[in-house]
């Protein structure tokens, strides 16, 4: 297998988190496209670049998060993008208003959270362990455990006041 | 929301992801190949005529130096070139570095640290810059009646009165709007590099 399909295939295997990883810092459809076409370009650029210390999972995980953060920075800047794909753009229209609503929901909840609390959360709720958390963002697994109790108690106000 | 709630959302959303191949290998092909238009062109565009503006008037003043007749004024009009060239190539490598990508592949907590101490950098000069603005204003009102045909401006009596008041009032909106919109993203970046440091 030569290193495009390498890659096509470590994408196809990943698209969830990608896909994820753009609705949760993203507003809107367009907006998660760019995004999703930015990690993807960029994924491959630094593809040589990965030499398997880390994980596939790991190595993705902090490209697409580094890119999500990035385009946060330039969001409000923005002037145009080239046109994408009519079924990426609406990939969750089908039959799934419902769980949209329920994203939407979720979004708002960890809007509030900052960077680095909603990359924690993310990567907790996709199931990932304290040690693996730590590596993709770079504290200590003990710092992990206390920025997650931090992060509940916030969430729990957060739903008080609301 | 609590968290288990969250889960259950991040859950339901993954099954329905799961349930459909999102992205082919034509797409994937083609997002490989092509990066989207960048977004800083319109930000850049401001930045670059706010710096060609500045440049035009040093070179005005450049052509026009020998109407600065007194050491006093020529020095005067060296540090108001200096400061019209300083503060945009500044700006514009703030906004650069801030716009520029850097090590996708390293821990999200170092780009994060970077993010907010670019920002508090940007933000602080930005202060900075509303300061120096205040400075200038003075220097161009005494170097204007010596690059208008070296009247004195003692003879508009309104010169003063219309010039600083305009200028100043002016500034102190200015100076207003730069603090207001800059003081919560102050806040933010200085609370998150506290959070990563601490």
């Amino acid at each position: 297998m030569d290193k495009k399909e390498t890659f096509i295939k470590a994408i196809k295997d990943n698209e969830r988190l990608i896909l994820k990883i753009a609705s949760v810092y993203t507003n809107n459809a367009d907006d998660k496209a760019d995004l999703v076409q930015e990690i993807i370009y960029q994924l491959w650029k630094s593809f040589d670049a990965f030499k398997q210390q880390s994980s596939l999972s790991t190595w993705l995980y902090r490209v697409a998060l580094n890119v999500a953060i990035y385009q946060l920075k330039v969001s409000k800047k923005r002037v145009e993008t080239i046109p994408m794909d009519e079924q990426l753009l609406n990939y969750q229209d089908e039959d799934t208003s419902a769980i949209e609503q329920k994203w939407e929901i979720f979004r708002q909840q960890i809007e509030a959270l900052n960077l680095l609390d909603k990359a924690i959360i993310m990567l907790y709720l996709d199931n990932k362990s304290h040690d693996e958390i730590a590596e993709i963002v770079g504290i200590s697994t003990s710092n992990v455990g206390t920025k997650m109790l931090r992060i509940k108690e916030k969430l729990r106000k957060q739903h008080k006041n609301n | 929301m609590e968290l288990d709630e969250l889960k259950n959302i991040w859950d339901t959303a993954h099954d329905a992801t799961n349930t459909q191949q999102i992205l082919n290998t034509k797409m994937i092909e083609k997002m490989t190949q092509t990066r989207f238009k960048s977004r800083l062109q319109k930000v850049v565009f401001h930045e670059l005529i706010g710096a060609l503006m500045c440049i035009a008037a040093v070179a005005y003043m450049a052509f026009n130096f020998d109407k600065l007749t007194t050491p006093f004024f020529q020095g005067l009009g060296i540090v108001t070139a200096l400061l019209l060239m300083v503060l945009p190539i500044v700006s514009l490598m703030l906004i650069w570095q801030i716009n520029s990508l850097g090590n996708v592949s390293q821990p999200i907590a170092e780009t994060i640290k970077q993010f907010a101490t670019q920002k508090l950098r940007f933000i602080r000069f930005q202060q900075l810059s509303v300061v120096a603005a205040y400075i200038l204003i003075v220097f161009v009102f005494l170097l204007m009646p010596k690059f208008t045909g070296g009247r004195s401006l003692n003879d508009n009596k309104y010169f003063w009165a219309f010039a600083v008041a305009f200028g100043y009032i002016f500034l102190y909106f200015f100076s207003r709007m730069v603090i207001k919109y800059y003081g919560n993203a102050l806040q933010q970046a200085e609370e998150l590099l506290r959070e990563l440091e601490g």
